[in-house]
């Protein structure tokens, strides 16, 4: 695997955001130009859109829970943001590997965007998860197992946040970085199996991996519907991420060349 | 279970909140790094002008 | 044949650089006296810290145990390089042709030798003071692991906090939240020893299946956190 002596492949400098079309992508180039040109705006009104429907089917659309109340609406933007925090660790997790074995720089760069999206989006799912909970269980927090996790996931990751602070752009750092997101990303595993391993108040997920839905039709189309718009946020605000901090490491790179000349 | 509303409308005004609150830091650090990258832009070629210019 | 060869250098190059290391510690007496005063001291703290009487103390003092060794752990976590970054001569460590995984587990048994010997100490001292039967043999495979697991991520990310500016305050942030999974499995098995629950999880094979996790990801990733 590690080869001693064998200096390290010369990471992509500078590389554009997306490479020229090849092979066999080329023949759909006059389809692949537009959407490389325009994809982004389309990409921002599709999110825009869904998180309009997502919200009219989450207050008018599904329907009221009978023990809960409305404000088991919370549900239609707790669990969406779950996913996508997932999602985004997954891709950390994901693009620390692809990094470490190509040394490809964008690979790093993906991670990190998706280090500080997905840590937005815990954040937000413990506040809503909290004020959900202080009205169906009478407290702000349980110390419930899922709750427990994704807290200490919270931490990882936002300590994840803290040490590329702390190491800058440096390749050995966005090594380090790399390593973390990989031993992290061990913990959400455990998150998600955890309420079945211990005794919990958080309710068992209504559509499982592979399982039959354990709810009202409504309520599993609007969920799913979330799901989608809340995904498209996500992969808008990735671009947007990614791009910001390509943009940092060129100009940083730029100033430490005048600087040591 | 009426008085909860309150708690369904403070979760999704945060969640809401939040976001728009992060897109603003967002388009914050990216108007920062444009300037940044354009007066370093600036510098570079000031800095290879006076190199040309000496050998 | 060649993996023997192989193994055996594996061996001879972990031996080397671990005596080196156990040689420089012991004369460094300081650390390892404090990391067990602080040990002490932490059990000490507890004690006032949750009022204990004879009623509750079963139930809290597992914790504190455990607390007690984390925060010794980390003391001892952070020099686990310090005599290479004195010197400066982790460079020469590594372009020496020694194989990356040996360096690992160097680092990795001198951290659960001294780990271990505090441990040791606190251990009689907790049984005593805090009044309960844990110097059984039982403890002694729920330390083991517990240490293994705690010391193990703990070695990989003493190396990556080493090359930041805040090395002190950037590793428990980093070490803490990973290993609580094996604080929660080292506790209840400890609880378990002393008041057992039927029907209890099985604690040790959870903690024993998080240092398998935990050693086989530390040994790949290692390499690429001391590259130069």
């Amino acid at each position: 695997m590690h080869v001693v002596g064998q200096p390290p492949a010369a990471p992509a400098r500078g590389a554009p955001g997306l490479a020229p079309a090849t092979g066999p992508a080329r023949a759909l180039e006059p389809v692949l130009r537009p959407l490389r040109a325009y994809g982004e705006y389309i990409l921002a009104a599709a999110s825009a859109l869904g998180v309009i429907l997502a919200l009219w089917a989450a207050f008018f659309y599904a329907p009221t829970e009978a023990i809960q109340g409305d404000v088991q609406r919370i549900e239609y933007v707790h669990v969406p943001l779950a996913w996508v925090a997932y999602l985004a660790f997954f891709v950390v997790f994901a693009a620390s590997i692809l990094y470490l074995w190509r040394r490809d720089e964008r690979w790093d760069l993906i991670a990190r965007a998706n280090a500080e999206i997905g840590t937005l989006f815990t954040t937000l799912v413990l506040v809503t998860g909290s004020l959900w909970g202080r009205p169906v269980w009478g407290a702000w927090w349980a110390w419930d197992a899922r709750m427990t996790t994704t807290l200490i996931l919270w931490f990882i990751y936002v300590g994840y946040l803290l040490l590329r602070s702390y190491t800058g752009r440096s390749e050995g750092g966005a090594r380090s970085a790399a390593v973390l997101g990989i031993v992290g990303f061990v913990d959400v595993p455990i998150n998600y199996l955890s309420i079945t391993w211990w005794r919990t108040q958080h309710p068992a997920p209504q559509l499982p991996l592979g399982g039959e839905p354990q709810a009202p039709p409504a309520v599993v189309e609007t969920l799913l519907l979330a799901l989608l718009a809340f995904t498209l946020l996500y992969a808008y605000l990735l671009i947007q991420v990614y791009r910001l901090h390509r943009l940092q490491t060129e100009a940083e790179r730029l100033r430490a060349r005048i600087e040591s000349a | 279970m009426q008085g909860a509303n309150g708690f369904l409308i403070a979760a999704y005004i945060v969640v809401w909140l939040g976001f728009f609150a992060y897109l603003g830091w967002l388009a914050l650090r990216m108007r920062g790094v444009r300037t940044e990258l354009e007066t370093v832009r600036a510098l570079v070629d000031e800095h290879d002008r006076d190199g040309g210019r000496e050998g | 044949m060649i993996t023997m060869i192989t193994l055996r250098r594996f061996g001879a190059q972990t031996a080397s650089i671990l005596w080196k290391d156990l040689r420089c510690e012991l004369r460094a007496r300081q650390v390892w006296m404090a990391m067990g005063m602080f040990a002490l001291l932490a059990l000490v703290i507890f004690n006032f810290a949750f009022d204990l009487r004879v009623d509750n103390v079963a139930a809290v003092a597992p914790g504190a145990l455990w607390i007690a060794f984390v925060f010794a752990s980390i003391l001892g976590l952070g020099r686990t390089f310090a005599a290479e970054q004195e010197h400066g001569s982790l460079d020469r460590l590594l372009l020496c042709p020694v194989d990356r995984k040996a360096i690992y587990a160097a680092k990795l048994l001198g951290n659960l030798v001294f780990i271990g010997a505090v441990e040791l100490i606190s251990l009689p001292v907790f049984a005593a003071i805090y009044n309960l039967p844990v110097l059984t043999g039982g403890i002694i495979p729920i330390v083991l692991l517990g240490t293994v697991g705690i010391a193990a991520i703990g070695t990989l990310f003493a190396a990556i906090a080493g090359n930041t500016r805040a090395r002190e305050v950037l590793l428990p942030l980093l070490v803490f939240p990973l290993i609580v999974p094996v604080v929660i499995g080292a506790v209840r098995a400890t609880q378990g020893l002393i008041s057992p629950l039927a029907g209890d999880l099985p604690w040790l094979g959870l903690i024993a299946a998080f240092d398998v996790i935990f050693l086989s990801i530390s040994a790949v990733t290692f390499a690429y956190v001391i590259e130069e």
